[in-house]
């Protein structure tokens, strides 16, 4: 299996505190990696290096080969984020929002239709995302992250705040994804391991455990 | 800036208007504030035959000052009051494309209220129509050294606790450069003034924006990225 993302040896120090404390992990091409662990465990820390959004204290980040935090702009084209807040605009329809972000990674036209397509969110294309619910705009988000049919898919806090309902629904899609490798940042391992073929705890800044799934 | 990054500072400085002309109310509220300026300094001045230019041009930049606090306070404040900002740090393109957005939205929207002002100025401070073009060109390139500096200052404070308060407090030092030539040029458009003896004004305000093109080129990434 081709190797996605590999992190070596990477730390991250707020002031005093260290978020991270030397993380090694690789992901390979279409593996789904649940990342697990308390509040202030060091997951969406981890996440926003590898989305290089957040530059590591020390250590290197490897994405398709690539020193990720050499190549922001390269590396950035490989990834789709969906944080546990909306990337969304309120006042700008769902396929506005699109364009707005596809505008970034020259998306053609149909492409907006294949990733509306795969989150069922169609039929809110027009409607300004400020208008939808909670599920319908995070349904949306993931639309977003899927332009340009990125390699990585990095989603933090997934299940945040979603009914049970929604939730299910929401693992039914990223069973569909089978290409993307997929990184998944939660505390409630249940729903997120349903779509995971492995597990990784991280608690202090450090990988306490890795668990494969499948 | 290359082509790409002037081309992504102008889709994001697009969205940003759009959203902005969607939820209208900041903007009309800006003019209005405006407009109720220039009426407020006209009733105030109405029993003073001849007024010092330098009185007129410090009102006029007063209130540009103001609406550039209004309108520059929310820029980033907004995407991280909303969540957005982890949005724009995901895209592919140059973080100084981000910061270009900002500073293009800025201009334009201070453009629409500095046209609100002149036309306000000369219907209630009796100003010639002749002294439009001048007094357009220095507002002009003052709104943009106001739309630079002033999007800079945002990006640099949007972490803060009361980032707001903070940039309406922060915002006057380093306005200085800009109001104390803006004024005096002014001044000398409102006295008739011949374009030339604009010139050492005109120097200082390019001078200052040029100096925070630079800073903004060199520093923003390191704001930007966590």
């Amino acid at each position: 299996m081709s190797e996605i993302v590999r992190l070596e040896e990477v730390t991250k120090n707020f002031g005093h505190i260290k978020a991270l404390r030397g993380i090694d992990l690789s992901f390979t091409k279409g593996q789904k990696t649940s990342l697990l662990g308390p509040n202030g465990a060091g997951k969406s820390t981890l996440l926003k290096i590898i989305a290089t959004q957040m530059v590591p204290s020390s250590g290197q980040v490897w994405i398709m080969g690539d020193d990720a935090h050499q190549n922001r702009i390269e590396a950035k084209k490989n990834i789709g984020v969906v944080g546990h807040r909306s990337f969304l605009y309120d006042e700008l329809t769902v396929l506005e929002n699109l364009r707005f972000y596809g505008d970034f990674v020259n998306v053609i036209e149909p492409e907006y239709d294949r990733v509306l397509e795969v989150t069922d969110i169609e039929h809110w294309r027009d409607i300004k995302t400020g208008h939808l619910s909670y599920g319908l705009r995070k349904r949306a988000d993931i639309s977003r992250a899927l332009l340009g049919n990125p390699s990585i898919l990095l989603l933090d806090e997934f299940f945040a705040g979603l009914d049970q309902e929604t939730s299910v629904a929401l693992t039914e899609y990223m069973h569909k994804l089978e290409e993307q490798t997929i990184i998944a940042t939660s505390h409630t391992p249940e729903l997120i391991n349903s779509f995971c073929d492995r597990s990784v705890l991280i608690r202090g800044g450090l990988i306490e455990k890795e668990v494969q799934l499948r | 800036m290359s082509e790409n990054t002037l081309s992504y500072a102008l889709k994001l400085a697009r969205k940003d208007l759009i959203v902005e002309l969607r939820r209208p109310h900041e903007l009309l509220s800006i003019i209005a504030f405006t407009l109720s300026s220039i009426i407020v300094s006209s009733f105030s001045w109405r029993t003073i035959l001849i007024l010092d230019p330098l009185v007129i041009s410090a009102a006029m930049w007063v209130v540009i000052f103001f609406a550039s606090i209004l309108v520059l306070t929310t820029s980033f404040a907004r995407e991280i009051d909303r969540g957005t900002i982890d949005g724009l740090r995901s895209l592919p393109c140059q973080p100084f494309a981000v910061l270009a957005g900002k500073m293009i939205y800025g201009m334009i929207t201070l453009v629409l209220v500095l046209v609100s002002l002149i036309f306000s100025s000369l219907l209630f401070l009796n100003l010639s129509a002749s002294l439009i073009p001048g007094l357009l060109l220095i507002f002009t390139i003052g709104a943009i050294d106001f739309a630079l500096m002033g999007s800079m200052m945002s990006a640099v404070l949007m972490y803060s606790e009361g980032k707001n308060l903070l940039l309406a407090f922060l915002f006057f030092p380093v306005s200085v450069p800009i109001l104390l030539p803006g004024i005096q040029a002014g001044a000398k458009i409102l006295a008739g003034e011949p374009f030339m003896a604009l010139m050492p004004e005109i120097r200082l305000l390019f001078a200052f924006m040029l100096a925070v093109i630079a800073a903004s080129m060199t520093l923003f990434q390191e704001i930007f990225l966590e």
